[in-house]
């Protein structure tokens, strides 16, 4: 670049100073049609039905995994209460180690219980 | 006295006598990263043609290899298209450009380093390409087939060497512009916008599908009307004043054409599809018979340029007979285009492969010879030596120049009667197919001379190159050695 | 014209109008477009399975649209409709669900806009034909595409999918099965049926004959059509 100078020729200042400015126009054009782009693009046809869908798949997950993993109270007057299973199973080992007790309120436990109870908050 | 070129390189040019640098000096400056593109791209014309030719073979041979999935019609089709365009043409193309933003601005090339590396990510870029389309990952766009993840590549590479072109441009001494660097300037202004649409859009957004047939056939237009197309003509005005030692005719003229011929060719294109709106066939058609003005004023100022003037130089330089051709070419384009925006002619040559005549002529007869004339005039410039074998250079205007009229013959007529038949409801399609099978016979026999021909083209250079490496490496150690 | 930095103003201006004139009108136009509500309360399109979508994949890697067009051409505009290749000519919305919209630029083979509505198209002969096309149209130019088929020897029973070659095409024992890729590249074909009327592309229909006297012709029932004919 020396050189140029002597010919009568822009300098090194002058040309990195072009070089950015056309860099600069080369990712401005990008970012006009990806600007056209988002102000433009409607998205796919069935994009609003794709939505809803996703939607409903996520609330009915985290109603299912609430109802399948998390322990809570689903009627505090009659005792009922939702357990995970791994903690139902080892409650029932734990009762169980003494059988004739454990089976001795059975009938009367499962008679209480069956009273019409409100459905749990998943149905 | 001009001093030999070997000892001003080390000197700095002292004294306000010259304004300019010398051509030799110039073309010094540019020949690594020049010679890596011609090479290059000369390289990828001959492996274009090959696979050219071998989907013309399996057209009418279609149990050929069949077996091999990398080598199925459609992927062979794509990897000759694509290496045609963006390996030969695209890369010539930016070698020419360069070389002649450098003459006529009369500066050094600026950033050659920049334009070596990207070069090599250019061929990176089609190598990747290429594999990318035989392993199955291809495009279903007309002059966009290599798969999207190639054209990143693509536009860094661009960005590199449109950077060294324009900053060239930049440097330039020579205030007056000459028409071919608007051509040029425009080439370098298009291209990295139309990139970046076919790449956005059409690859890494999730657009509407029905939108794709109109941007890539937007994309296809504007690659070869206004990014190829340009450099072509670029290259003709110059070589039409140089060789006839002539200044060009009319600048006013050239002027209102360069304008006319821009606003025209972006709204080309769409002539030939169906299935879009009505509006857009209907506009491509117009604008294509508007075409008529700029290009017959870009013919008139060429011939009052050339016509008459220094016959003698004329016929001693090899690349006359190329400009002519390429010239005449372009003024033969336009007449096809206008034929193919005539309705009535559409209807029975749209959607066959007159259209494809058509396109293999624009890329060979009329970009292609313009990119030769400028090879053979800027590679011994680089190399400081000239084509080793004259023969050699003779066979292959010849060669090209039959085989592609050939082809393009082949194409049109068979395009007609295809045409024709597919008109007839009466004829069953395999028939229709069997009618055109001797047209593509002689469309691989004009591909096979063509490639004949490239491949002397691609020994010519080989083999300068090779003495410019002796003499540059091999010859100065020996002496040393002795 | 010395200027650089005034052409690069003339360029941009040029190019823009293009550009908007062809991409961003078109995002705005063609891009809003939704399925057509016929006069039956159906919508149109409706969509392709999603074996026939993966088909589209498998009809892209191998360039199926080098040889083959999609765009049915209107009637009197070329032989198209005559020919059986489509009721009525195609347009954009007919794709309006794919994934990829493969219009095609040269005939070399058939159109395909309608090809999955052809009377001799059944999914048997489109296997056939892809395996070898030569065994199901004897003079065709179209490659074969044994790659997407598998080869294997009968264990117990013939598959249900293998595929009915002529006696001598493969060895003793052994049946050729498509592969996924053979699967869904037929039953993509076979979902391309592009011949319901839409407001854009009306079923095109013959021109009716003039009538050949000025008389008054014979009083027709005011209460709509004969029973039994088309509307």
């Amino acid at each position: 670049m020396a050189n140029h100078g002597t010919y009568n020729s822009p300098g090194g200042f002058k040309l990195t100073i072009y070089g950015i400015v056309i860099a600069a126009c080369f990712l401005l054009m990008f970012y006009v049609v990806r600007g056209m782009y988002i102000k433009n693009n409607p998205g796919r046809v069935n994009s609003a039905r794709a939505a809803e869908r996703v939607k409903a798949r996520n609330e009915l997950r985290e109603k299912t995994t609430t109802a399948l993993l998390q322990g809570g109270m689903i009627d505090t007057n009659k005792g009922i209460v939702r357990l995970p299973i791994a903690r139902a199973m080892q409650l029932t080992v734990e009762a169980y180690q003494n059988p004739e007790a454990a089976r001795s309120n059975l009938v009367a436990r499962a008679q209480k219980a069956a009273e019409p109870v409100a459905p749990p908050s998943f149905e | 006295m001009t001093a030999p070129t070997t000892e001003i390189k080390n000197e700095r040019r002292i004294g306000a006598a010259d304004v300019h640098p010398l051509p030799p000096e110039i073309d010094y400056s540019c020949r690594t990263p020049l010679t890596l593109l011609i090479a290059c791209s000369l390289l990828w014309l001959v492996v274009s043609l090959l696979f050219s030719v071998l989907a013309s073979i399996k057209m009418h041979a279609p149990g050929m290899m069949a077996g091999v999935e990398a080598l199925t019609y459609g992927r062979v089709a794509a990897v000759a298209s694509s290496t045609l365009l963006y390996g030969f043409l695209s890369q010539a193309g930016i070698a020419i450009a360069l070389w002649l933003f450098a003459r006529m601005g009369r500066t050094f090339l600026i950033l050659p380093n920049a334009a070596i590396v990207g070069g090599i990510l250019w061929n990176l870029g089609v190598l990747a390409g290429v594999g990318g389309i035989m392993a199955g990952g291809m495009n279903h766009f007309p002059a966009y087939e290599m798969p999207s993840w190639t054209t990143p590549i693509f536009i860094v590479a661009f960005l590199l060497l449109g950077l060294s072109g324009l900053l060239t441009f930049v440097a330039r001494t020579e205030r007056e512009l000459y028409p071919s660097t608007w051509f040029l300037f425009a080439s370098f202004f298009v291209f990295p916008w139309i990139s970046a649409v076919a790449y956005l859009l059409l690859g890494r957004y999730r657009i509407r599908p029905v939108l794709e047939p109109i941007i890539s056939t937007w994309y296809a237009n504007q690659f070869v009307l206004l990014w190829l197309a340009p450099i072509a003509l670029a290259v003709i005005f110059y070589f039409i004043s140089k060789l006839s030692a002539q200044p060009l005719y009319s600048r006013q003229l050239a002027v209102f054409s360069f304008w006319l011929y821009l606003l025209g060719a972006t709204a080309s294109g769409f002539q030939n599809l169906v299935a879009v709106p009505a509006w857009m066939p209907i506009l491509s058609s117009t604008v294509n018979w508007l075409l008529a003005v700029p290009v017959a004023g870009m013919l008139y100022n060429w011939y009052h340029t050339w016509a008459g003037h220094n016959r003698a130089k004329k016929q001693k330089d090899v690349s006359s007979k190329y400009v002519v051709f390429s010239a005449v070419a372009f003024l033969v384009m336009t007449v096809l285009l206008g034929m193919l925006s005539f309705r009535q002619i559409d209807k029975v040559v749209g959607l066959t492969i007159f259209v494809t005549g058509v396109s293999t002529w624009t890329l060979y007869g009329f970009i292609g010879m313009a990119f030769f004339a400028a090879i053979y005039h800027i590679a011994p410039r680089l190399t400081e030596i000239d084509w080793p074998s004259p023969r050699l250079t003779k066979i292959h205007f010849g060669l090209t120049a039959a085989g592609l009229v050939l082809v393009t013959l082949a194409l049109l007529l068979g395009g007609y009667v295809q045409g024709a038949g597919i008109n007839t409801p009466s004829l069953p399609f395999v028939q229709v197919a069997r009618r055109v099978v001797m047209f593509i016979g002689i469309n691989s026999l004009g591909l096979i001379l063509m490639l004949v021909g490239q491949v002397g083209l691609l020994w010519n250079l080989i083999l300068m190159l090779k003495s410019c490496a002796i003499r540059c490496c091999g010859a100065g150690r020996k002496e040393v050695a002795r | 014209m010395n200027n650089g930095p005034l052409i690069f103003v003339g360029l941009l201006f040029t190019m823009l109008w293009s550009y908007y004139g062809f991409v961003v009108t078109n995002f705005r136009d063609v891009g809003r477009q939704e399925p057509f509500e016929t006069m039956t309360g159906d919508k149109y399109p409706t969509g392709r399975s999603g074996t026939a979508n993966l088909g589209q994949e498998v009809y892209r890697a191998n360039g199926c649209a080098s040889c083959h067009t999609m765009q049915a051409r209107t009637r009197g505009y070329g032989a198209d409709i005559e020919r059986g290749w489509g009721k009525r000519n195609t347009v954009l919305r007919d794709f309006l669900w794919d994934n990829h919209v493969f219009l095609g630029q040269t005939r070399i083979g058939p159109d395909l806009a309608t090809v999955g509505a052809r009377n001799y198209s059944t999914p048997e002969w489109q296997f056939l034909h892809l395996y070898n096309p030569r065994l199901v149209v004897p003079e065709s130019l179209m490659p074969r595409y044994p790659y997407l088929f598998k080869e294997r020897k009968i264990v117990g029973q013939r598959s249900p999918n293998a595929l009915a070659l002529p006696a001598g095409a493969v060895k003793e024992g052994h049946e050729i099965v498509p592969t996924a890729e053979a699967t869904a590249l037929v039953e993509y074909v076979m979902s391309l049926r592009a011949d319901t009327a839409i407001f854009e592309a009306p079923l095109n229909p013959k021109p009716k004959p003039a009538p050949e006297t000025n008389e008054v012709t014979a009083a027709v029932p005011t209460n709509g059509p004969a029973p039994g004919t088309n509307p």
